[in-house]
């Protein structure tokens, strides 16, 4: 408990030490000080802690605890009074007073001695997000060291110097944070609460300028509210149960409207602090104060708290119209947040977003409660707190370096800025590459939803599909070399560079241990709660595993690649100049510089009507949590939402026959791409009236290709092609092995990422504009793809490939395309994308005199051509298979014969459409895929859910409970809605 | 067989055709004549043709794409010029600002007459083109294959504008690093290295009949200092061991000097790298001059033989 206590009180200590010194040695040495201290003992908390009991609550009660807190809250509120008054923001002044005045009258009138004993505690959660406090969490306040430093010089004339105030707040702020996540006294939880509004509020008008003060006064009021809503809550969770106790709350069974309303207030609140719809803006403004502030308060620590809460009540929530409503809120801000992230420029304001947007993943997941959601919540919670700190500080940096915090100014960082953007991109590959762990838990997000409800569903799909789009493009952006710069590393202070290599490091290292994390400390945590948990499979670790391995060769092909190829300029239409390898001949004699810029598609995800839109639905759904107590929406239910969740998926492990389904894979599958291309063209040409080549052209070309000579813009290029093949194969074998279906979608798309940054890296126009719409294609499938995978789960129970294919319906039409015939067709259409046909195939141009042309492969030849080409045939032969899938089930005959064939009739008739269309521009794509989407994927997803009697033929995920604990109670999961039985 | 003959890959240039060859070019690809049956695609990007078919003589608009599309394009590569203007410059030929066939600009290698040139005829001449790629790819093949043939022997005069094109090839990724295009190696004239060659040792690597190597030094008697200067292998060979040999080559021919000294851009890791490995170390560096960012690091060997 000591530890607790000194984690708590330290902070504050350090902090009131800072707030009178002036000198910046001095300042370093404490504040070195003390975040090694919190650092260590956050470190000696696993070991104490890590091992044993699930959950120990701390007798510590010392006198009068409750009335020194609600003296420091009325201090506190006299102080924002003062200020809002000050500030003529009265709204704020009325927020202040009302909970004070509540908490007073209940503090003094209602308790009436009600001693609570046990108010501290800790478990696997709470320890979870102590380390990310302390050793995320802390080390910002030494890159604070030389960034405020650096930030007084930049901006000295306007912004008065209060350093010593500043980290005074800081450090306040890790003790309030502590605080939260230890109390155990809803009192006390409240009072920590209030004291990280307040720090937020202090920190955002550092700048003290209209712009700050203002954002820092809605950020205030906004959070007020929300506090508002926490203290009402206390006070009638209070009066019926008697009882301040957190635990009492979250283990409560009786679902009745007076006890969830409390928990929908909390979960009010913590909507509020965590910057969901409708109060998304205050996250935004706040990004105006100094870049620690955003990474500490804004991304990886006090939002943290706004989710803490709701994840913690996860339990409570678990089958409750509020969860529902609250998942839908975070589901809302999810998609709405991805999307509006596409259109910024603003490299803050992007991960301003971004961060709402997985801040609502994660509350969604804790809406949703139950045990797999909370996993995939926490590990959400984990994943995004050190990748976003880390892009956090980047981007802070390269501001001070670049002058200008826009995306389109940080072209060529690899040059200028080479170490910095080297740990960016792996930031960004930590928010949504795999194998990092945001994906996964992305993936665990999914597979936690789709039992619960098809409109959830629809938040997930489409909110991730468009991540990656904003992701990659930005990264594309740091890649491409357009001047020659000289590196400006060294200027880079040290005290910025080791909080930065730190959280590189912890990115890498969460990412390799984190299925010793899962079993270690989320579910143990997670079965305390519900007496059952859930993992990644055997099967799919060992998949993330080898991905982790493929990356790990990444550096180690930099040493031997770029020795067999020729480095020229990129191809500029001819009109290259000599000795230079951007500038071109322009009209009438000018010289002209190339100039790249990103799609930001702002006519459909501009920020302003989004946004509107977005706090409408945000302000409606709040209302309706809060009053959600009503029968008449009882309606609700039966459209969206089934109560308790069905019982959930089972496992792929390596079956028999494995190694000769993937060796099978392996050696045919470029055979038989090779053969369907050539093929293809044939048809192709006898559709136009020709004869077209021999049936082996594709054979020859590629071999002629093999050795030809290598050119490249960038010696680098070379890599993202073999990773594309790489990962190609990966996919294959997952798919081909039986493995899940939904990771071989993802896995699917984030090979073809790794040609897009090949193509980005190359600079050239054409190669550029062909990344950029090949994203803009993902962005268009992928929403369908997941569907389809959706859809496949709904009818068999499962994603494995191996159940689906030997999947038995309970009465006759086994064949899956009979029950998901939408999916089918919608899978069809975006599978001319996918198979780079007209009228939806915008990256490369396969006919001859397109526009772009050769788009996406503009800038390979030779060896990394026929490599591409040879990895097209794989992902053929791929998605073909996702055809066959549909067909393959029952009588054997089925698998052999008729779903090939019927993948055979689906590729002419792709065939038929690339010869009838010319292509569409890429709004039509992007509309037309999305609408296929939601019309084909979703009508059949949802008639699925609402229509379905699955057969419960697989075995329940549930892990058997080891050496059960005392404390917990199996829970049988029981579908509400019937279903037949297995046959 | 090196399927060359079976995937002719074609980019098409119009380099100032009065669009009737172009004409019966894209006539090629229509059902009547459908060259895709002998695997052929007209691409539209050089970097990925073997064949770059061009129609229209060269004019002084054209002239520097024809020669940046040529230089895009991966060995081994044919030129196949169609019609009578890209072969001689047809009836344009006496135009102000007509330079004359693309043989004017670049290395021709087959000629396809007619104005215009028929579909027939050009087919022909790509098929004709065909077996030249294959016999390219061949003699690449035995010059990459021929690197333990490898000579060493002092250049002759006659070898100089080789050698010339060669130190302008590989220095251009040098160049590439300061991004200074205006290095002294990149802009030698022939008379340049005409009195060099009076006042040096120069040494030519060979193989196969080809230059892929040189080196040059001279001796400094009053300071007993052997210079060793413009040490240049052609990127194809880079990492074979070539440059090692040549600067011994050099040593041996500078043997009475008590020191050697060479000189490289101070950015230029794998020379320093390479020289470095060879014995030598830095001793001093200093700006090239006023107006660039680029620094020279020297470096000596003390001469122990
Ligand atoms: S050869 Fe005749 S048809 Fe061809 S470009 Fe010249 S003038 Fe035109």
């Amino acid at each position: 408990m000591n530890l607790l206590l000194f984690l708590i009180a330290f902070p504050a200590l350090a902090g009131l030490i800072l707030l009178g010194i002036k000198n910046q040695a001095a300042r370093c040495v404490v504040v070195w000080g003390a975040t090694l201290a919190i650092m260590a003992a956050s470190a000696k908390l696993l070991f104490d802690f890590g091992g044993g009991a699930e959950l120990v609550q701390f007798s510590w009660n010392p006198a009068h605890a409750g009335t020194i807190m609600f003296g420091l809250e009325a201090l506190i509120g006299l102080f924002l009074v003062w200020v809002s008054l000050k500030h003529k923001k009265f709204l704020v002044t009325l927020l202040v007073i009302v909970p004070l005045v509540l908490m007073g009258w209940f503090e003094f009138t209602q308790l009436h001695g009600y001693e609570m004993e046990q108010n501290l505690f800790i478990d696997k959660f709470s320890l979870i997000m102590a380390l990310i406090i302390g050793i995320v969490g802390t080390p910002i306040a030494v890159f604070a060291l030389g960034y405020m430093r650096e930030f007084q010089e930049h901006h000295g004339e306007f912004v008065k110097d209060r350093r010593p105030l500043f980290f005074f707040i800081l450090f306040i702020f890790l003790a309030a944070m502590f605080g939260v996540v230890f109390a155990n006294n809803l009192m006390w939880l409240f009072f920590f609460w209030e004291v990280t509004t307040l720090c937020s509020f202090l920190l955002i008008g550092y700048k003290q300028d209209q712009e700050s003060t203002d954002n820092a006064f809605r950020a205030l009021w906004m959070n007020l509210l929300g506090g508002l809503a926490f203290a009402v809550g206390i006070v009638l969770f209070f009066h019926e149960k008697q009882s301040l106790a957190l635990f009492d709350l979250v283990r409560c069974q009786d679902k009745s409207a007076l006890l969830m309303l409390p928990a929908a207030l909390l979960c009010f609140a913590g909507i509020a602090k965590s910057a969901q719809l409708p109060f998304s803006s205050w996250l935004l403004g706040a990004m105006v104060a100094p870049t620690p502030v955003s990474a500490l308060l804004h991304s990886s620590t006090m939002v943290k708290a706004g989710v803490y809460l709701v994840v913690r009540l996860a339990p409570a929530l678990e089958g409750t119209r509020t969860g529902f409503l609250v998942a839908v809120i975070g589901g809302v801000t999810f998609m709405v947040g991805s999307f509006i992230a596409i259109s910024q420029r603003n490299a803050k304001k992007v991960l301003a977003w971004s961060t709402i947007a997985n801040l609502g993943l994660i509350i969604l997941c804790g809406g949703i409660g139950t045990y797999e959601s909370v996993w995939a919540a926490v590990l959400l919670i984990v994943f995004h707190a050190i990748a976003k700190c880390l892009l956090f500080l980047c981007v802070g940096v390269a501001e001070h370096k670049l002058h200008s915090r826009d995306i389109e100014d940080m072209g060529g960082m690899i040059i200028s800025l080479p170490k910095l953007s080297v740990l960016m991109q792996l930031g960004m590959a930590g928010m949504f590459l795999a194998p990092f762990g945001m994906l996964i838990s992305k993936w665990a997000a999914l597979r936690a939803v789709i039992d619960y409800s098809p409109l959830l569903v629809l938040f997930v799909i489409f909110g991730s599909s468009v991540t990656l789009f904003f992701w990659v493009k930005w990264m594309g952006k740091l890649l491409q070399v357009v001047h020659p710069h000289e590196s400006m590393d060294h200027t880079i202070c040290r005290n910025q560079w080791l909080p930065m290599y730190l959280l590189a490091a912890l990115t890498v290292l969460v990412c390799i241990i984190f299925p010793q994390l899962s079993t270690s400390l989320i579910e143990p945590y997670v079965l305390n709660e519900y007496g059952k948990t859930t993992s990644l499979g055997a099967g799919n670790v060992l998949i993330m595993l080898i991905m982790i391995g493929l990356l790990a060769l990444f550096p180690l092909s930099f040493l031997n690649y770029g020795r067999k190829v020729k480095v020229l300029s990129a191809y500029l239409g001819g009109a290259n100049i000599e000795d230079s390898q951007t500038h071109f001949r322009g009209g009438a004699g000018t010289t002209r510089e190339v100039t790249l810029h990103n799609y930001y598609l702002h006519e459909f995800f501009g920020e302003a009507k989004l946004l509107k839109i977005g706090v409408w639905i945000g302000i409606v759904l709040l209302a309706v949590l809060v009053t959600v107590q009503f029968p008449a929406l009882a309606l609700l239910d039966r459209a969206f939402f089934h109560g308790v969740p069905r019982v959930s998926v089972g496992e792929f492990s390596f079956g028999g026959g494995f190694a000769l389904r993937v060796a099978l894979f392996l050696i045919l599958a470029p055979l038989a791409g090779g053969l369907i291309a050539g093929v293809d063209r044939i048809v192709s040409a006898r559709m136009q009236g020709r004869r077209g080549p021999p049936v082996l052209q594709s054979f020859y070309d590629v071999a002629k290709l093999w050795r030809k000579e290598n050119i490249v813009v960038r010696r680098s290029q070379g890599f993202y092609v073999l990773f594309y093949f790489i990962f190609m194969l990966v996919t294959g074998i997952l798919f081909f092995s039986g493995g899940d279906l939904l990771l071989t979608v993802f896995a699917l798309t984030l090979g073809a990422i790794f040609l897009v940054l090949g193509a980005y890296k190359a600079s050239s126009p054409y190669s550029f504009i062909g990344a950029e719409r090949e994203l803009l294609q993902m962005m268009s499938y992928e929403p369908m793809l997941l569907l389809v995978a959706v859809g496949i789960y709904m009818i068999t129970g499962s994603f494995n490939v191996i159940d689906i294919v030997q999947f038995k319906a309970a009465s006759g039409g086994e064949i899956l395309a009979f029950k998901g015939p939408l999916l089918l067709l919608g899978l069809l259409f975006i599978l001319t994308i996918k198979l780079r046909k007209s009228p939806f195939d915008l990256s490369t141009s396969h006919h001859g005199h397109q526009e772009l042309v050769k788009g996406i492969t503009t800038e390979f030849s030779g060896k990394s051509l026929a490599l591409i080409e040879i990895t097209h045939w794989y992902e053929t032969v791929l998605v073909m298979g996702l055809v066959w899938l549909f067909f393959a089930q029952g009588p054997r005959y089925m698998a052999w014969l008729v779903a090939p064939a019927a993948a055979g009739v689906a590729y002419f008739l792709e065939i038929l459409a690339d010869n009838a269309c010319s292509r569409v521009k890429w709004q039509m794509l992007l509309k037309s895929s999305w609408a296929v989407a939601l019309l084909f994927g979703m009508l059949n997803v949802t008639l699925l859910f609402t229509f379905n009697s699955r057969a419960e033929t697989v075995a329940p995920a549930a892990k058997p409970v080891p050496a059960a604990p005392a404390a917990t109670v199996a829970v049988p999961a029981v579908p509400i809605l019937p279903s037949t039985p297995a046959p | 067989m090196a399927y060359f003959h079976k995937s002719p890959w074609i980019m098409h240039y119009d380099a100032s055709s009065c669009n009737g060859c172009d004409i019966e070019v894209l006539a090629c690809l229509t059902p009547l004549y459908d060259v895709e049956r002998f695997g052929v695609i007209n691409t539209g990007n050089p970097k990925h043709a073997d064949i770059l078919l061009i129609t229209g003589s060269v004019n002084e608009q054209t002239r520097e794409v024809v020669e940046n599309i040529y230089h895009q394009m991966p060995e081994p590569k044919v030129v196949v010029a169609t019609g009578i203007c890209a072969t001689s410059g047809g009836v344009f030929a006496e135009c102000y600002n007509i330079q004359g066939g693309v043989d004017k600009v670049i290395p021709v290698d087959v000629y396809v007459t007619g104005c215009a040139a028929k579909p027939e005829a050009i087919i022909d001449g790509v098929v004709k083109a065909l077996g030249i790629l294959e016999r390219k790819y061949e003699a690449m093949q035995a010059l990459a294959g021929g690197v333990d043939q490898m000579i060493i022997a002092p250049a002759a005069a006659e070898d100089l504008p080789e050698i010339l094109a060669l130190q302008k090839i590989a220095f251009k990724s040098e160049a590439e690093i300061y991004n200074d295009f205006s290095m002294a190696p990149l802009r030698q004239s022939m008379t340049d290295i005409q009195t060099d060659f009076q006042k040096m040792v120069f040494f030519k690597a060979v193989i196969n009949g080809k230059i892929v190597g040189s080196a040059r030094g001279w001796l400094d008697k009053e300071s007993g200092t052997g210079h060793v200067g413009r040490l240049v292998v052609h990127p194809y060979f880079h990492g074979r061991g070539l440059g090692h040999k040549m600067l011994l080559a050099v040593e041996t021919a500078l043997a009475a000097s008590q020191r050697f000294e060479v000189f490289t851009g101070h950015k230029s890791k794998r020379n320093i790298q390479f020289f470095e490995r060879c014995g030598y170390k830095p001793f001093r560096q200093e700006k090239v001059g006023p107006g660039t960012q680029r620094e020279r690091l020297y470096m000596e060997k003390i001469n122990h033989a």
